[in-house]
């Protein structure tokens, strides 16, 4: 009995890389069209690269953490640390949808009967926040859940 | 996760069973190494059925294994 040592799960490996590759990518593909967000093409220009790019990167990681790790059953303990970090993620998207709905309908209180010319707010930051707000729920979701696999060793 | 009141002997128990590795058990009962070691700590309350999958394999009762501390 002289394993009381663990090493790290698989989806614990993953959710760490995971957060990270999402959290740096996304973060620095909002940071580069902050400047312009007036150019939804941009967003286009941008985003599509950097969904490539998460993707041949997570690949990559997944790859490498699953040839170093030993395989372990999915189990009951993964599904309610599953639970608990969906539970955070799904506060912080409903938070930050709340807050585009509110901006939505008090812009369209503020035009009155001038139309769009009379904009307060543009859609594109309100995209842009939405944006934020989904990569911000993920990345707490990846942590949380990498942390709980972290503090239950 | 932090302690729960649910505590347990797994470990006396596996020593006694000719020191059967977590390893083992978590094969026996199907979750993983790191939730045999979770439970051990008691950093993670299992359910009623792992419980009683626990119990089976040292051929026990259930509180004889697992013991509820308020």
């Amino acid at each position: 009995m002289n394993e009381t040592g663990t090493g790290a799960l698989f989806r614990e490996k993953s959710a760490w890389a995971t957060a990270a590759v999402i959290g740096i990518v996304n973060g620095g593909a909002l940071v580069a069209i902050w400047a312009m967000p007036q150019n939804p093409m941009l967003w286009v220009g941008v985003m599509v690269p950097a969904v490539i790019t998460q993707i041949i990167v997570l690949l990559a990681l997944h790859i490498i953490i699953a040839l170093g790790t030993p395989k372990q059953p999915d189990d009951e303990r993964d599904a309610v640390i599953r639970g608990r970090s969906t539970r955070y993620s799904v506060i912080v998207d409903t938070i930050g949808i709340w807050f585009a709905i509110i901006a939505l309908i008090s812009q369209r209180a503020a035009m009155g009967d001038d139309g769009p010319s009379n904009l307060l707010l543009d859609p594109m930051l309100v995209a842009y926040g939405l944006f934020l707000c989904v990569v911000v729920a993920e990345v707490i979701r990846l942590l949380t859940q990498a942390m709980d696999y972290r503090r239950s060793q | 996760m932090s302690k729960t009141s649910v505590t347990n002997s797994i470990r006396m128990h596996r020593f006694m069973a000719n020191e059967m590795t977590q390893q083992e058990l978590a094969d026996r009962v199907g979750v993983s190494r790191q939730t045999i070691v979770a439970i051990e700590k008691a950093k993670y309350s299992p359910t009623l059925e792992l419980a009683f999958k626990i119990s089976r394999v040292f051929e026990k009762p259930l509180d004889e294994v697992f013991q509820y501390e308020p």
